[in-house]
Parts: structure tokens; sequence; C-alpha cells
């Protein structure tokens, strides 16, 4: 028993250790029915989530901030569908002890940065499962998109591992107690594969490319189809 | 007398070949014209599928973001500019 109090505690303490990290997640693009019923969308969505194999995303923290972006990757019919359906051009600046964020938008209307604010409303579940060798939990909410055609809610599942003491996850998720290391939005799944955790304290610069925007004058912008 | 013959043939042969020429010049200039409508045409008809695909995508549920990022790779790709 002791043996196993003191390994305990030996693990908690080394990871108490860790100033920052970078975890690498893969995309999954999964079955949607909505999506798949529909004769014209289905074989988009066919070409992205045979596209999304091939995009991968970072992510990168320290105990103050943190940074989401896409990996650079191959081009082909296929990525460029799964970037779309992903959105996947977005960046995401996340601070710590702050609701606001900070989103880099790279899009065929600009480039922006977009200042928001957003607290996810999480509900923690007890089920749990092994992420490699951290012990995740599961954590619950909904994604609310508003457009013209009305309001939808779309679940989100997380999986956050406490033993990795970071409030962060992709795509400007925070506030969990521990990193998550697989997200799902809607069928959009954010797998970690790879994770680097660091003694040192890398720095995480905040993005400063593009025209600054808040949410409301961003989403004026990107609510009108183009004009071509 | 020579010279004088032999620039009145080379004249003529100037002007037809100048005339020749001309035809060349409209039939490239339709050409072109037709190329133009051709194009407008099709930037037309890949515009009216993206708004399709922007509002089918919204009916789904998908975000502007979203909705705009799909339809326009589409717009891209049915007009050949990707």
């Amino acid at each position: 028993m002791k043996k196993i109090i003191i390994l305990l505690f030996l693990t908690i303490n080394s990871y108490a250790q860790i100033q920052s990290g970078k975890i690498e997640y893969k995309l999954v693009i999964g079955y949607d029915e909505k999506l798949s019923n529909d004769a014209i969308l289905k074989p988009y969505l066919e070409k992205a989530q045979e596209g999304a194999k091939q995009i991968s995303f970072f992510l990168s923290f320290n105990k103050e901030a943190s940074f989401f972006k896409m990996n650079d990757f191959v081009k082909d019919e296929n990525t460029e569908f799964a970037k779309a359906f992903s959105v996947a051009t977005n960046s995401y600046y996340t601070l710590a002890d702050s609701e606001k964020k900070i989103k880099q938008v790279d899009n065929h209307f600009g480039q922006f940065i977009v200042n928001y604010n957003e607290k996810t409303e999480w509900k923690l579940e007890n089920e749990t499962k092994y992420i490699g060798e951290h012990l995740c939990y599961k954590a619950t909410s909904e994604q609310i998109v508003i457009n013209s055609k009305g309001t939808f809610k779309h679940p989100i599942t997380a999986w956050y591992c406490p033993n990795i003491p970071f409030r962060f996850g992709p795509k400007g998720y925070t506030a969990l107690p521990g990193l998550i290391l697989e997200l799902q939005e809607r069928n959009l799944i954010y797998g970690a594969f790879k994770i680097d955790l660091k003694k040192e304290n890398d720095i995480i610069a905040e993005p400063k490319k593009g025209k600054v925007l808040t949410e409301e004058e961003y989403n004026k912008i990107i609510s009108k189809p183009s004009t071509f | 007398m020579k010279k004088m013959i032999f620039s009145a043939v080379a004249l003529v042969a100037f002007s037809f070949a100048g005339m020749a020429n001309e035809v060349k010049e409209k039939k490239v200039e339709t050409k072109t014209e037709n190329k133009k409508v051709e194009k407008i045409k099709v930037k037309t008809n890949c515009a009216i599928a993206y708004l399709e695909d922007f509002e089918r995508l919204e009916n789904l549920g998908l975000t502007f973001e979203a909705a705009g990022a799909i339809a326009f790779h589409n717009y891209q790709k049915c007009t050949g500019t990707n």
C-alpha cells in the first residue's frame, strides 16, 4: 500500500513539474445523418472524410496561454473539403485565467484577428477512459449554432485528463480541470496522437496577423454569401 | 516601266495580305468574345450553385463559416480557379 501511495505521489509530482507542452491531434470526420441523407452534400462529406486522414493540428501551451493551429499538409480535392468542413484554417489563442479568446482567421473573406468571449457550460460525467497512459474523464456540452435558418444545437464531448493540469483544448475549448486529449464537436473528432510535455517554459505568442475585429463585426462579414 | 509593274504587283500583293490579316483579326476577336461570354456563363452558374450550397448547408445547421468554406471550395472547383 505504501509503495502504491509513493508511486502515485511521484507520478502526480512529475506531472506538476510540467511547464509547457505540445499535443498533436488527428482529425476524423465522422458520420452525420443529416449530411449523409442529402444527395448533393453526401459526396462532399465522403471526400472530406477521406481528406481528413491527411489533416492534423497542434496545441502548444504553457501555464498562461495556448495556441491551436492546423499543421501543413499536401493539398488535394479531398483535403480541401476536409479543411472546409472543419474550418481548419482558423487558429485559436486562449488564456488560462480569462474567457477572452482570439480566433485567427484566414479564409476567402480575408485575414482577421477576431476577439471573442466564450464560456462553455461543461457537464462533468463519471465515465473514464485511457488515452495513452493518461486517465481521462468525460465532459459534455452543446455547440449552439445560430445562422440565417435558425438555431441549431450539436453535441460536444470532451475527454480531459486531470493528470495534465492545464485548462486548454482543441479549437479554443477551455475551462476543464485537465487538458482535453479528445474532442468531438458534432461529427468532427480531434484525437491526440502525440503528447510532448516539457519541464521548460515555452513562450506562446499571441497571433497578430490580420485585421482586428470583434465577433459581431466578423459575423456580419461572413453571414453574407460571397459576391463574385 | 518594269519597276512600275513590279511596284503595282507588290502593292496588290500587300493589300491582299493586309485584308487577310484583317479577317484573321476579326475571327480572333469573335473567338475572344465567345470565350468571355462562356466564362461569364460558367461563373454565373457556379455562383448560383454556391448560393444553393450555402443555403443547403445552413439548413442542416452548419455555421456561417463552415457553410461558406464548403460552398466556396465548390465554387472554386466549378470555375477551375482552385
